[in-house]
């Protein structure tokens, strides 16, 4: 499967998306495990859009090393590289 | 990977029991309201079914087994194989299927054994089973799964106390000439052998005087040590890379194209996880049966109990092409491809 071209305001809108209440807008800077509505449900919602959109695993490790959506995007790209 | 077909053997008839005793997901007020709908969505279970008092994995199986002898009219005289696959045992010692052949009045001539399997234990103990009567060392089978999970779980572990339910499915095999092959393939990774996991209890980790103390492991997860541990990132991760390419390789191995088979079983694993997969292999959600939403996960009873919930009516109306597809703990996963005609299947049975 050839993965998406996706920058990364669109990965923050797909990201967002994984939410149902979104306020403030996220920004790639958003430190999503700060965010009341994260947590280990919305963790799989996170593993399933990159496992369908991008083709590649995102397991616990690369989740305890990202801190913001950007971190997470970068995560991705270096998997596609 | 273990790909292989086995001829000239019939699934003759498919029992299953739950426990009468329903507790709904709704009701878990171990967590917020908020985090009960999203459970909920994401895991697509709204109720399960637990045993309300002491009953055992042996107490179900022989309700469901009495019956589906009786109905298709066997002799428990022919009955030479009987094969309980779970990880839920009456005792440690010795295998509960012995005890099982004994309550159900089976022959000195049946052999019996148990397999400690859990997801993917439908599709492997078919496997076993109809190895067996393929190399005629039986005629006629009984193969057994279920497990009574709620004993295991510590209801304050909110990673795993919405999501298991108990069951127990009965499937009786024959040997019968010239019925269409079943193909299979099976695999294992012990790499990931602590996804799914009861530390204490065996030989390595004997039960002391630490084993039912419970910890906090995180927020909403208490659990001692004798109670099932499960890490759902990893199982997640593990069943979305390993599934769909197992399923695509069996189907590609028995030249079947996926627009032949009538129905896909797969185990009820959590509705986010399955529909991923089932979006993964481009299948037509008719064609997916789920039973999670009133059963749960039932451990290795998943297929058998979804084929009694949800597949009585349309597979009576002909032979009809199955995949089933188990994967979790272990790591151990697999998939076949059957043909059912003329299968009796019963209407689900409740343990009271």
């Amino acid at each position: 499967m050839k993965p998406p071209e996706m920058d990364i305001n669109e990965f923050t809108e797909k990201f967002e998306s994984l939410f149902e209440d979104v306020s403030p807008r996220f920004t790639p800077a958003t430190s999503f495990k700060e965010l009341s509505g994260w947590n280990s449900l919305r963790a799989l919602y996170l593993i399933a859009m990159v496992d369908a959109d991008f083709g590649v695993s995102f397991d616990t490790n690369d989740l305890r090393n990202s801190r913001t959506i950007e971190d997470v995007f970068r995560n991705i790209q270096n998997k596609l590289s | 990977m273990a790909i292989f077909s086995l001829h000239n053997v019939r699934i003759a008839g498919i029992s299953a029991i739950v426990p009468a005793n329903e507790i709904s997901n709704r009701d878990y007020e171990w967590i917020s309201a908020q985090d009960r709908e999203l459970l909920i969505r994401t895991t697509g279970i709204e109720s399960r079914r637990m045993v309300d008092g002491p009953a055992t994995v042996s107490d179900l199986s022989l309700v469901a087994a009495e019956k589906l002898i009786s109905e298709l009219g066997w002799d428990k005289s022919e009955i030479d194989l009987l094969v309980l696959i779970t990880q839920s045992p009456d005792y440690i010692v010795p295998a509960t299927s012995i005890i099982l052949q004994e309550r159900l009045g089976l022959s000195k001539r049946c052999m019996a054994f148990d397999v400690n399997l859990g997801c993917s234990g439908y599709v492997y103990g078919l496997s076993i089973v109809g190895s067996m009567i393929s190399s005629g060392a039986a005629k006629k089978a009984l193969m057994i799964v279920g497990d009574i999970s709620s004993k295991g779980i510590n209801p304050k572990d909110k990673s795993a106390a919405p999501l298991f339910s108990d069951a127990a499915a009965v499937t009786a095999l024959e040997y019968s000439e010239g019925c269409p092959p079943a193909g299979f393939s099976l695999q294992s990774d012990g790499k990931g052998y602590e996804a799914i996991m009861i530390r204490d209890g065996g030989i390595r980790n004997p039960v002391s005087e630490k084993t039912l103390v419970e910890e906090e492991v995180e927020k909403g997860i208490i659990r001692n040590r004798r109670q099932i541990a499960l890490n759902g990132m990893d199982i997640f991760n593990f069943s979305l890379r390993e599934v769909a390419p197992n399923i695509e390789g069996m189907l590609s191995a028995f030249s079947t194209e996926k627009e032949e088979v009538d129905f896909w079983v797969f185990h009820q694993a959590n509705l986010l996880m399955n529909e991923t997969i089932r979006k993964k292999l481009k299948l037509p959600d008719t064609k997916v049966p789920y039973s999670l939403q009133k059963y749960g996960n039932t451990s290795s009873a998943t297929i058998p109990v979804t084929i009694v919930s949800n597949l009585r009516e349309q597979l009576s109306a002909g032979p009809a092409k199955l995949v089933f597809s188990g994967f979790g703990v272990g790591l151990s996963w697999g998939s076949c491809i059957v043909t059912l005609e003329n299968t009796l299947i019963l209407p689900m049975l409740e343990w009271i």
